[in-house]
């Protein structure tokens, strides 16, 4: 499959941002990029405020031998509210997918450390029923007792549902209930979903003081 | 995989009885599985009613256990002692996962094919395909109502309601059990839109 890893970053979560793109680096080794048909990308849309952070991220890549990747920068005031901010970003990564001939979308948020074979679980478990959207949960940050109850944190998302649904300006005024309205939206066209518990192991969902 | 259909049954559910054992007669044509039917309904009436059901659509191969049991103990009791009767034969008899499935849910032939196939693909532990509340079909509802579930962890956990945890919740129950999977290693899967449709009947 052709991927795009596709992620909104900001500078509010720099604390996890080294860390993620060490993970980034190790999962692109992992995943068999030996053609143009099997090969995975890398576009983060920073929609932090002015320009100062894409040059900190970029200096992370370098450190971790990062070398195919792309970052747009979205601007937007920083007043809007978050689920404006990232409906726009994931918006840019959408169009991103479908300009570029990507099969698939890996959503995958930059605060969550996954293992390196976690893109190839994901399309194991998608191609296990020819799923529409392949999604690994994560925890909650504050309690990690607790499982986090989303779709976007580590997901895989098939080319054909972007190409009908997009984030704007549709989106609901939350973000978090958003990845349960696509699901809607996804089911409703008769896709199909796949939502897995602990075949990744380990996986980490960073808070700031961690 | 060799699998046991096994489904705690009450008198209370007869208005969909019928029809889910006209799905079950389906259901065993495209997979053959095994049918256990615990009936915690009062005395042995309904059991005989039931017969009747199995007879009208070819069912051959089941088995019903009546659990006495007092009218007055809590549904989660009664539930999870039944539960614990269809554990018990999947450890007596090698059955390689329980396919718990609810007496009032309607679904289509081939799903427990596809369950199985999906299973094996990823080596998954637990794997549920969404249905929805009876009383407000937009939602979805994640417990055993439709639920292809690994012989091991039922080696491992009891449906008994011998800790706090368990007590008084057959809902929770479920949440513990889905915990201790994964705390013991295994994974759980939730499938939406695959399984299609789903009827959970309302009376």
């Amino acid at each position: 499959m052709k991927i795009l890893i596709g992620t909104p970053i900001n500078v509010c979560k720099n604390y996890a941002m080294e860390r993620w793109l060490e993970n980034v680096s190790k999962l692109q080794r992992e995943y068999p990029a030996d053609s143009k048909s099997n090969s995975v990308d890398f576009l983060m849309v920073d929609n932090s405020p002015g320009f100062d952070y894409i040059k900190r991220v970029k200096g992370y890549c370098t450190k971790y031998g990062i070398t195919n990747y792309r970052i747009e920068h979205l601007e937007i005031n920083q007043q809007q509210p978050v689920e404006e901010i990232i409906g726009r970003s994931i918006e840019i990564i959408r169009q991103e997918v479908l300009d570029k001939d990507y099969d698939a979308w890996f959503s995958w948020e930059c605060d969550q450390l996954i293992p390196a074979n976690a893109l190839s679980e994901l399309i194991k478990m998608m191609e296990s029923g020819n799923f529409t959207i392949a999604s690994h949960s994560t925890w909650v940050r504050v309690d990690p007792s607790q499982v986090l109850d989303e779709l976007f944190g580590t997901t895989l998302i098939k080319r054909e549902v972007l190409e009908k649904i997009s984030f704007i300006p549709e989106m609901p005024d939350t973000w978090e209930p958003t990845d349960k309205w696509f699901r809607k939206q996804v089911l409703k066209d008769g896709g199909s979903t796949i939502e897995a518990d602990g075949v990744l192991k380990p996986v980490y969902h960073l808070e700031d003081n961690l | 995989m060799k699998i046991l259909i096994g489904t705690p049954i009450h008198i209370v559910k007869d208005y969909a009885m019928e029809r889910w054992l006209e799905n079950v007669a389906k259901l065993q044509m495209e997979y053959p599985a095994d049918l256990l039917l615990v009936d915690n309904s009062p005395g042995l009436d309904y059991m005989e009613k039931v017969k009747g059901y199995c007879k009208k659509y070819g069912i051959k191969n089941y088995k019903i256990e009546h659990l006495v049991i007092g009218e007055q103990q809590g549904r989660d009791e009664k539930i999870a002692r039944s539960r614990e009767i269809i554990r018990q034969e999947i450890l007596a008899k090698d059955y390689d996962a329980w396919f718990s499935w609810e007496s009032d849910q309607i679904i289509p032939p081939d799903t427990l094919g596809k369950l199985v196939r999906i299973m094996e693909a990823g080596n998954y532990t637990m794997i549920h395909p969404n249905s929805w509340e009876r009383e407000i079909p937009a939602e979805p509802d994640v417990n055993f109502g439709v639920c292809l579930i690994r012989r091991w962890p039922l080696e491992k956990y009891t449906f008994l309601l011998d800790t706090p945890v368990l007590r008084n919740s057959w809902y929770g129950g479920e949440v513990w059990f889905k915990k201790q999977v994964l705390q013991g290693g295994g994974s759980y899967i939730e499938v939406y839109g695959l399984i299609k449709p789903i009827y959970h009947l309302n009376e």
